[in-house]
């Protein structure tokens, strides 16, 4: 059976471009199903690491909607954070507000993403989110215009700007100058190496948003407490304070909930489509392969007379059917990867964290699976020629 | 005189093709001995049952009625793939329009018999083969650039890649000029001298004659079939 791979190779070189069309269905297939894997896998990976992380004690209240610079109807007040601080467990509270600010830097004009927390325990919650500086100091009042960079800005400084920015370095955010005084080791997140951070009360003005509004709460509890516990206790305590439910109370297991839940939905919807066109893509492989079976007639009856038994000729049309089934699972394997990394590159470029995750299980799978519903395809064609007369098929033109 | 070995028995064959109420008798008892180390030429008319036999006695068909012995045996009970097997391993077919695959160079369809035989049995010197009929030069050629001798030629080296004992030649030369012809005539013999069995058949006097057992075939029906000494 090895024997005939070669001719088989043959076979599918002289196939005209028609017939290849028909294996988009299987790109697309495949493509679907080792994206969505790879992302779901993704997902896995972090939401295990993020219970890794030991001794986690960060909830985050955040609005329901997107909220931006403080702006919006829906942000919290200092009542809110007043509220959440009475909590027994809760050790201490940071309000943040998160806003794209225009940057100038030595005339270089930007957009950054810029996060302004109230300064208070500022250290401490630094700790807690694995965020170290690495050169300079932390804010020390609210009021002066300091900013802190992330890693990127000193070290991968090169994509952002032409020169280094370090502890020293003026930037112009809107219309007044800050004075970096810190900038923060690599904490392994890009998000955040390439995020500025200011006081609130800085970000306020920086976006010219009078109201006291704040974006998110963070809250860090007190050691060694049940952490979704808490998070029950600060959506009970919010709820009755301010009387409507248009926030989100994020725990570690809430969040890996939440992003199971979209994973479900997307899975269902992504293999909706992959199902259609891996069935599109098999009748197309089938159409082809019937098409080729009769134009293939002569030939037929020709390795019948020199000795091909009806399994050599099922054999030699299975196979066909089988490698074009993975040449496209091939092409699907490798869009699917290029799709999920894409994905996880526009989620970063949006904010959010989509990671992936490339398992070599999944690629074989993907070109198994391909080749596999290229034999089925196959299959009935390629029965039917085994099963041509000899004599009948020679005396075809 | 020595008792010759028969390679090939047909003990009153008949064949009858039915095409819906109409019956055409293409056999009506046949019986043939061939024997090893045979050179003969079965002739006859445009629809007396020359291919028809072929068929038959390739095991490219059963017959309605009638035994058929390869090497003793007897094949009327053989299945689809018992007959593949007695094709590819004891004949070896030259057909008129030659059946090469257009896509294959020659080496390739010289290959191409031994890829449906055991492993054990791929001990094909097929280019040594190709050599021998005059076209080690030509070994990766594709049909298309080869002239029809030279074509029929690659067809007489595939038919001989698994050393079958019979070479069964319908009309081998029936689609080449006649210069070409007797070269491809001049060949067969030369197997023959080899010791391989040789069938040709065709409606040519000219090429009958070259033979030395002459059969002739008319209405499905042996008319004649003399050993005759050629020069
Ligand atoms: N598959 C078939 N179905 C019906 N009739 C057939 C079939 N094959 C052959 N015949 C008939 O059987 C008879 C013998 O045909 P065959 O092909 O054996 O003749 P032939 O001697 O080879 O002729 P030619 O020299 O023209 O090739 C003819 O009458 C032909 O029409
Ligand atoms: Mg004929």
């Amino acid at each position: 059976m090895i024997g005939l791979v070669p001719f088989v190779i043959k076979n599918l070189k002289r196939r005209k471009l028609r017939s290849w069309l028909t294996i988009i269905g299987v790109i697309v297939g495949v493509l679907a199903i080792v994206s969505l894997m790879s992302l779901a896998q993704g997902l896995q990976d972090s939401i295990t690491s993020e219970f890794d992380r030991m001794g986690a004690r960060k909830i985050t209240v955040a609005s329901k909607f997107l909220t931006f610079g403080g702006a919006s109807e829906s942000g919290f007040t200092n009542e809110d954070v007043q509220e959440i601080e009475r909590i027994f467990d809760v050790d201490f509270v940071v309000p943040a507000i998160e806003s794209v600010v225009r940057i100038n830097y030595n005339n270089e004009l930007s957009f950054i993403n810029i996060t302004g927390y109230k300064i208070d325990n500022l250290e401490e919650f630094f700790e807690q989110e694995d965020m170290t500086i690495l050169r300079g100091a932390c804010f020390s009042n609210s009021r002066s215009r300091d900013i802190i960079v992330g890693y990127d800005y000193y070290n991968d400084y090169e994509n952002l700007f032409k020169r280094r920015i370090d502890v020293g370095t003026r930037l112009r955010l809107g219309t007044q100058t800050y004075n970096v005084v810190g900038v923060l080791d690599d904490t392994g997140d890009q998000r955040k190496n390439r995020r500025m951070f200011v006081s609130i009360e800085n970000i306020r003005e920086i976006t010219n948003v009078k109201e006291e509004i704040i974006d998110k709460i963070y809250v860090i509890i007190k050691e060694n407490r049940d952490i979704e516990a808490v998070g029950e206790r600060i959506d009970e305590r919010l709820d009755r304070f301010r009387g409507r439910d248009d926030y989100d109370v994020n725990t570690p297991a809430r969040t890996a909930e939440q992003q199971r839940e979209i994973l479900n939905i997307v899975s269902i919807v992504v293999i909706g489509i992959a199902s259609i066109s891996l069935l599109v893509g098999g009748v197309g492989i089938m159409n082809s392969m019937y098409t080729s079976v009769v134009e293939r007639k002569k030939e037929i009856g020709i390795l019948k007379a020199i000795g091909a038994k009806n399994t050599d000729i099922l054999t030699i049309f299975l196979l066909e059917a089988g490698i074009i089934g993975l040449i496209g699972g091939f092409l699907g394997t490798l869009g699917g990867i290029g799709l999920a990394i894409s994905v996880s590159v526009i989620a970063d470029l949006l904010g959010a964290e989509f990671a992936y995750s490339i398992n070599p299980l999944v690629c074989f799978f993907g070109l198994g699976f391909s080749f596999l519903v290229g034999i089925i395809s196959g299959f009935l064609p390629a029965y039917q020629a085994s099963k041509h007369e000899p004599i009948e098929s020679l005396r075809e033109e | 005189m020595v008792k010759k070995k028969i390679v090939l028995e047909l003990k009153d064959v008949h064949k009858i093709y039915k095409m819906g109420e109409v019956e055409v008798k293409a056999l009506r008892g046949v019986s043939l001995k061939i024997y090893k180390g045979d050179f003969a030429s079965i002739m006859g008319p445009s629809g007396s049952g020359k291919s028809t036999l072929m068929h038959i006695i390739g095991a490219l068909d059963l017959p309605t009625n009638g035994e058929v012995y390869i090497d003793k045996t007897n094949i009327n009970n053989y299945t689809e793939n018992q007959l593949a097997g007695i094709r590819g391993k004891k004949i070896g077919f030259v057909f008129q329009e030659f059946n090469l695959i257009q896509t294959l160079t020659a080496l390739e369809n010289v290959r191409l018999p031994m890829l449906f035989q055991e492993v054990e049995d791929r001990k094909c010197h097929c280019e040594d083969i190709l050599k021998s009929v005059g076209l080690g030069e030509r070994l990766d050629h594709k049909p298309t650039e080869l002239s029809g001798g030279q074509q029929q030629r690659v067809a007489i080296a595939r038919s001989l890649a698994n050393n079958p004992d019979i070479i069964l030649a319908d009309e081998p030369s029936g689609a080449l000029d006649s210069k070409s012809s007797k070269e491809i005539l001049k060949l067969l013999y030369t197997l023959n001298k080899k010791g391989k069995t040789i069938i040709i058949i065709t409606h040519d006097k000219n090429i009958a004659e070259k033979t030395k057992r002459q059969i002739k075939i008319k209405d499905g029906l042996i008319v004649e079939d003399k050993n005759v000494k050629i020069k």
